[in-house]
């Protein structure tokens, strides 16, 4: 079966400026984390994907139709751009009244619906104030509500929490992860990679216009074979836990801590470790504390995959 | 095979009919009009039509009554009789009102949505350029429309009650058609000159300078280029004059019946093709420009 959108070795270039090149990924139901630096591409990469760019080659299709060619296929997809595309002089609540009324919705339908997602986005109490008297975070959300008001199928959300406070942050991002949960395609981009990490594991890196990675993080940390993997653990005698995981040939390297009692170790062989860590423990009633990967997250495979490729940070 | 909470129900109901979806661009800019800062002079424009309808009606009742008139003893008015080229003298004043509508209502439609990047907003909707350009030219449409096409076949319905009998309206039928047709011919020709100059800029007031620019060049280019070639048929060049002679000719008016279209050098045809090519340029000028992201390059 199909997946709901598809990109096929898809291309944009503006001029000579590559924008992105040779993109070919399926989005499946559920939340997807479009990963990668400014200038990577995300940006035109959602535009391409939502028909508001056309790609100079491949192909796009939303539902098995080309976004540019059957428009009805609108209906099904919300977007959040990366601008501001409103009105000033309206309220939010006219605002989204008037973009459900292109949707084709009835007067009084659309205004409902304009509220139920005004609500959603936590703007009730400003839902009459003008666009133009809104701040920046509040500008964040009357979007997000815009992607939403006509429940679509496919949401493409492009850098929504940028301008949101902490608190609309977690707020925005609970709604991606239910809109996830309720089998809509979500794909959201950000270069504020903890925030993806705790949203999903399924990814989509890019960098320079190129797809560097795509899938479930840990299937494509497992797959950077020339890196180790990192285990921490935090224990009240690191030394004697050390001087135990040293002998395993599956250890490639081990290092005690200084400013606490913790041991970080390489390996290149996680599960097997990992096994036999549970044995050990078990066998010498050794006490552990707190046990983490600290390389299998969405920033360590990216660092790990633009190493050298990028002198942009994070 | 994953597990997905259904929590919300797409709307069952019907959408707006596809072909119609447009319309609410151009009911949405009409109410925003009449709300805005801007109604009064609007409100005012319209009186003004309104007004010059009046002096119309005048002479049509005056016509009707004019054996009253002689007949308590008041000279003979010098009135433009009523035929079919009576119907095209409202035309010429309304011009200016729809040039000044034109520039009140046109100017923004499309600067105002490239200034606050919303195209993208209307075409990542259900909605074709085409549409989104044709709910846009339904704006200007609505108010030429209404100081052309609606008061001139009210005082063609005039005359014909007026005239007593069916003679005028048997001689005449085609008129309503011929006035709505002129008035489309014009609410075209400003729609694609107006969105022409509206797709080019971010500013609305700078669309309008365009727009007088454009009407104010092209006719002193035309009277050089007559001067030059000592050509009458320069005049060709002018839009008014390809209009005026266009709407003679589609309101029927002979040589014979008029010494305008005796002294006009072009024939109607000639005058169509100008028009047309107007509008072709500048609706093709406007469909480049409609793009749902500016690519800076």
């Amino acid at each position: 079966m199909n997946a709901p959108v598809v990109l096929d070795d898809v291309a944009k270039w503006y001029g000579e400026v590559m924008g992105i090149n040779g993109i070919s990924v399926q989005l499946e139901p559920g939340v997807t984390g479009l990963l990668g630096p400014n200038g990577a591409g995300k940006s035109t990469l959602l535009k391409v994907a939502t028909g508001l760019l056309h790609p100079n080659r491949g192909r796009v299709a939303i539902f098995g139709c080309d976004p540019r060619r059957d428009v009805e296929v609108y209906r099904r997809v919300g977007f959040c751009h990366d601008g501001d595309g409103f009105y000033d002089i309206l309220s939010g609540l006219d605002f989204l009244t008037y973009s459900l009324r292109l949707h084709g919705f009835a007067t009084s339908r659309a205004r409902q619906m304009a509220r139920e997602a005004l609500e959603l986005a936590g703007l009730t109490d400003e839902a009459r104030k003008r666009i133009g008297a809104y701040s920046k975070g509040m500008k964040q959300r009357l979007k997000m509500a815009h992607a939403l008001a006509h429940n679509p199928d496919v949401i493409f959300l492009d850098e929504p929490l940028g301008g949101m406070d902490p608190v609309g942050r977690h707020r925005t991002l609970e709604l991606v992860r239910q809109w996830g949960d309720a089998g809509r395609v979500v794909v959201i981009s950000s270069h504020i990679l903890h925030e993806i990490d705790a949203l999903t594991t399924n990814i989509i890196m890019l960098s320079h216009g190129r797809l560097l990675a795509e899938g479930d993080i840990h299937e494509v940390r497992d797959l950077l074979s020339e890196h180790p993997h990192q285990i921490y653990i935090e224990c009240p005698n690191p030394r004697g836990l050390s001087s135990r995981l040293i002998q395993m040939e599956q250890v490639h390297k081990i290092q005690v801590e200084r400013d606490r009692p913790a041991v970080l170790i390489e390996t290149f062989q996680p599960d097997f470790l990992y096994q036999q860590l549970a044995r050990i423990v078990a066998e010498e009633g050794i006490e552990i504390e707190l046990m983490t990967s600290p390389d299998d997250n969405v920033q360590a495979v990216f660092d790990y995959l633009t190493q050298g490729r990028t002198e942009e940070t994070m | 095979m994953p597990v997905y909470v259904q929590h919300y129900r797409l709307w069952a109901g019907r959408p707006t009919p596809r072909w119609l979806r447009w319309t609410v661009i151009t009911r949405y800019h009409i109410r925003q009009l009449f709300a805005g800062k801007g109604r009064h002079p609007l409100t005012a424009l319209l009186a003004a039509s309104g007004l010059i309808n009046v002096v119309f009606l005048a002479f049509i009742y005056i016509w009707a009554n004019l054996d009253l008139l002689l007949l308590i003893g008041m000279p003979k008015p010098h009135l433009p009789k009523i035929n079919s080229e009576f119907f095209l003298y409202p035309f010429i004043p309304q011009g200016f009102i729809c040039g000044l509508l034109t520039l009140m209502v046109g100017s923004g439609l499309i600067a105002d949505d490239r200034r606050d990047n919303a195209i993208a907003l209307y075409l990542s909707k259900p909605l074709t350029s085409a549409e989104y350009l044709l709910g846009k030219l339904g704006v200007l449409a609505f108010f030429i429309l209404a100081v052309t096409a609606v008061p001139v076949n009210l005082l063609f319905l005039f005359e014909v009650l007026m005239h007593g009998g069916w003679a005028f309206f048997k001689a005449h039928w085609w008129l309503p058609l011929s006035i709505t047709a002129y008035s489309l011919v014009i609410a075209a020709v400003c729609g694609s000159v107006i969105l022409m100059a509206s797709s080019l800029v971010k500013k609305g007031a700078l669309a309008g300078v365009l727009v007088i620019g454009f009407f104010v060049g092209h006719n002193i280019l035309a009277g050089i280029l007559g001067d030059i070639f000592r050509s009458r048929r320069m005049m060709m060049l002018s839009l008014q004059f390809d209009l005026h002679r266009l709407g003679l000719w589609i309101f029927g008016v002979t040589a014979n019946e008029s010494r305008t279209v005796r002294h006009m050098p072009f024939s109607g045809p000639d005058a169509a093709w100008v028009v047309l090519a107007v509008v072709l340029v500048c609706s093709a000028i406007v469909w480049r420009r409609i793009r749902p992201v500016e690519v800076v390059k």
